[in-house]
């Protein structure tokens, strides 16, 4: 099992961690600075001790993450991370310009020397308020721009595209055609969320791997063995690599530290959470699908205790946390395990991902 | 106007050559593979333009000599200038008819064609000097259009995202929206006149 380290670029500075959109008001150029020199300083800290993959992510309007373009970050961090591969997981495809994600994924490849992971996400539902795209089109919009990502990665002739969602015309021949191009062939490995049973569906049926955020791990196990079935379905066999599980962490050198950091946090809630016009709006626009009961039930708010049960947080010692990521490791059989930067402490954060990743991540690799 | 609108006729030496026809204005001429209705698409562009559609059916002399029967049924009808539109097998019948001394063609749109066949003395087509849009459904292979592309000079290329062989009933808003900007604009279709206001 191979392990990847998620930091949110979460703002340092004073403001309220639950309100969607987040005003402006709270801002402070100077916290913000500081919460990015805080960031990179992680993500060197995870390719230092061995971390395989550094992930971003894109969110808007909070202070939960303060990577609206997680492209921006991964350039940054293809020069400041020299060895793990980075991951963004991922641009909200829906919401954004198909050709263009394909055009950056590539220059991020090139730039990063055959590195990138291209996660390709629907996105947290408060994410279609941002450009005004509306989420009853998410599932649509996005296996188009799929689909016409991999074209402009793989076609080596220019062409136009006349789709349900997207138009790009086409002359003598000459349009579409993004340079650079990806240097991973025929492009980098792709993941997106497999939450669902209509994503896990679409993932299998066209090879691409699967990640989860946020959820719990009997959710996780329901999801990969539909994933895994739809796959042999479709003539082929996903390997552990295939599957991303994402969880909150912090390790400690005691049980004792490890949970009095934790228990400094304020409770999770999530962006979509934040709002309830936003949150009631997304569910009558049939956003969530076939299993929108579930869907809903795996960002509810939970003591931390129940968090850790279900493997949404990994907390403790070096032993404590190992003995967690094996049970989800044995539960999923998921390949890479996406860990969250769970408490923002300064050093001690600095140090528990320096304990994970030299007295846990090397046991770790052997699962 | 729908599928449904389309009138049969007859027209041709004897008057054996079958069409429908739909429409009023410049005319559209079609030529499609297969026999059966007009498509959904052919049914929209008949709301702006005339469009006479010609079905193929298989037969000896293909397609070279359906050309020359459909330019003549053409004459009869007193058609002289006209857009013209290939669907699958009917797109190698187009680009003959295209390249025929007497035709007055606008621009040439070619949904799905077939491939080309090898046996074709197909190296003519380079002497077609009209704009030509290749389209070709997602659910093909990617290659279908390559040989179109090599051969002729003045070709534009698009992908119709979810669509088959049958793209004027699989897409057909997307082709007829398509083709009429094509058939209207030629090569300055490239650039977008589509409302981007939201209010004004």
């Amino acid at each position: 099992m191979k392990a990847s380290l998620f930091c949110a670029a979460r703002y340092m500075g004073a403001a309220p961690h639950d309100i969607w959109p987040l005003s402006g008001e709270y801002y402070s150029g100077d916290a913000a600075v500081r919460s990015m020199q805080t960031t990179f300083d992680q993500f060197r800290c995870a390719d230092e001790f061995g971390f395989d993959w550094v992930t971003v992510a894109e969110h808007h309007y909070s202070g939960f993450s303060l990577t609206p373009n997680p492209m921006v970050m991964a350039g940054a961090l293809s020069q400041l991370v020299r060895r793990a591969k980075i991951a963004v997981l991922g641009p909200t495809l829906p919401i954004l310009n198909p050709v263009r994600v394909a055009e950056e994924f590539a220059m991020l490849d090139t730039m990063s020397g055959s590195r990138v992971v291209a996660g390709m996400m629907r996105g947290t539902p408060n994410e279609y308020v941002t450009y005004n795209i509306n989420p009853s089109e998410s599932r649509e919009r996005f296996a188009e721009a799929l689909h016409l990502i991999r074209r402009a990665w793989t076609e080596t002739r220019p062409f136009g595209w006349l789709g349900r969602f997207y138009q790009y015309r086409t002359y003598q021949y000459r349009t579409i055609s993004i340079w650079p191009r990806p240097v991973q062939q025929p492009h980098p490995p792709l993941y997106m969320s497999g939450s669902s049973p209509e994503a896990g569906e679409f993932a299998a049926k066209n090879h691409i791997g699967i990640g989860f955020a946020f959820t719990t791990v009997p959710l996780a196990k329901s999801a990969v063995q539909h994933y895994r079935a739809c796959a042999r379905g479709a003539g082929w066999k996903p390997a552990a690599d295939n599957v991303i599980y994402r969880a909150m962490f912090h390790v400690a050198d005691t049980d004792e530290e490890a949970f009095a950091d934790m228990s400094t946090l304020p409770p999770r809630i999530s962006l979509v959470d934040q709002n309830k016009a936003i949150a009631e709006g997304v569910r009558q626009s049939g956003y969530y699908g076939a299993d929108a009961m579930a869907q809903r039930q795996r960002t509810s708010r939970r003591e931390l205790a129940d968090r850790i049960a279900l493997g949404q947080v990994i907390v403790g010692g070096p032993d404590t946390v190992l003995a967690q990521v094996r049970r989800i490791h044995d539960e999923l059989g998921a390949g890479i395990l996406d860990l969250v930067v769970g408490a923002q402490l300064g050093e001690r954060t600095l140090h528990s991902i320096e304990l994970f990743g030299a007295k846990v991540l090397p046991r770790v690799r052997e699962l | 106007m729908t599928e449904r609108t389309f009138a049969q006729g007859w027209a041709g030496e004897d008057r054996r050559l079958s069409y429908c026809e739909a429409g009023s204005g410049e005319t559209i001429v079609a030529i499609t593979g297969g026999g059966g209705l007009p498509t959904r698409a052919q049914a929209l562009l008949a709301e702006s333009r005339r469009v006479i559609v010609f079905a193929l059916t298989p037969g000896p002399g293909m397609p070279q000599q359906a050309a020359q029967r459909i330019g003549a049924a053409l004459a009869g009808l007193g058609v002289e200038r006209f857009d013209l539109m290939g669907e699958g097998a009917g797109a190698v019948a187009a680009m003959w008819l295209a390249l025929a001394p007497e035709a007055k063609i606008g621009s040439v749109v070619l949904a799905a064609p077939a491939v080309l066949p090898g046996d074709l003395p197909d190296e003519a087509f380079r002497e077609i000097k009209r704009p030509v849009l290749v389209l070709s459904g997602t659910k093909e292979p990617s290659d279908v259009g390559d040989r179109y592309r090599a051969l002729l000079p003045d070709c534009h290329f698009m992908f119709v995202y979810d669509a088959g062989r049958a793209i004027g009933d699989e897409r057909p808003e997307a082709l007829a929206f398509i083709a009429r900007e094509f058939f209207e604009r030629r090569d300055l279709f490239l650039v977008s006149r589509e409302n981007g206001m939201v209010f004004p």
